[in-house]
């Protein structure tokens, strides 16, 4: 993307909110809950609008937009999107069943989260196994 | 899917070779025209040159459709 006075004004700002978020986080225990709140709150409407910024830069930059239209087409490159979300798919269905597990026997959170967690991690399967059904029927 | 048809899909792909380069040497096309004609990026043409990535049975067709060609004359299967 072309280095614009709108996407040098959206870095600006994305380095503002992690600067007041990071604040935030660290001077919770000692200032005032309104202050830390207000701080957070800031830090959101930064990265709210450096993304707004960012976006509005995106559009307007015409060698950025053929890129990204091309980069849809690629096959490539949505292989390589495809298989990197495979990969992810697979972390998860390993670290989401541990982390479940590990809050189990230290007992770090009640029940019902727990119960929480084990559905998403069903739910994970289940979701796979149908996928696989359905695109076997249609493959 | 069964490990042994996996494997034999992975030697299949290494096994296929293809002239790209030195066809679009012989048209005196560069990689950025020929990508552009081919509506993919300049990198995917690249790979393909190199045989790091083997193209969907689509692209190798509008390849062989650009240079007038056939398939078999760009892409070269070498067999197990």
């Amino acid at each position: 993307m072309k280095k614009t006075k709108t996407v040098v004004f959206a870095r600006i700002l994305i380095l503002l909110a992690i600067t007041l978020f990071l604040a935030a986080v660290i001077t919770q225990a000692s200032l005032s809950i309104y202050i830390s709140s207000a701080l957070y709150l800031s830090a959101i409407v930064s990265f709210s609008i450096s993304m707004i910024l960012a976006t509005i830069a995106a559009y307007k930059d015409k060698e950025h937009m053929k890129n990204v239209e091309l980069s849809k087409k690629d096959e490539r490159i949505q292989k390589i999107m495809i298989h990197s979300k495979a990969k992810a798919f697979d972390v998860l269905s390993y670290v989401l069943p541990l982390a479940t597990s590990i809050c189990f026997v230290n007992k770090l959170v009640d029940t019902s989260t727990l119960l929480i967690l084990g559905v998403v991690s069903l739910l994970l399967i289940a979701i796979q196994v149908y996928y696989f059904t359905k695109y076997s029927k249609e493959m | 899917m069964d490990v042994k048809l996996a494997l034999r899909f992975v030697v299949a792909g290494e096994n296929l070779k293809n002239n790209i380069e030195s066809i679009r040497k012989q048209k005196k096309i560069n990689q950025q025209e020929l990508a552009d004609a081919l509506e993919v990026t300049r990198q995917t043409i690249s790979s393909l040159e190199t045989g790091r990535y083997n193209p969907s049975i689509i692209l190798a067709f509008r390849i062989a459709n650009f240079f007038n060609m056939k398939i078999e004359e760009i892409f070269i299967y070498e067999g197990e």
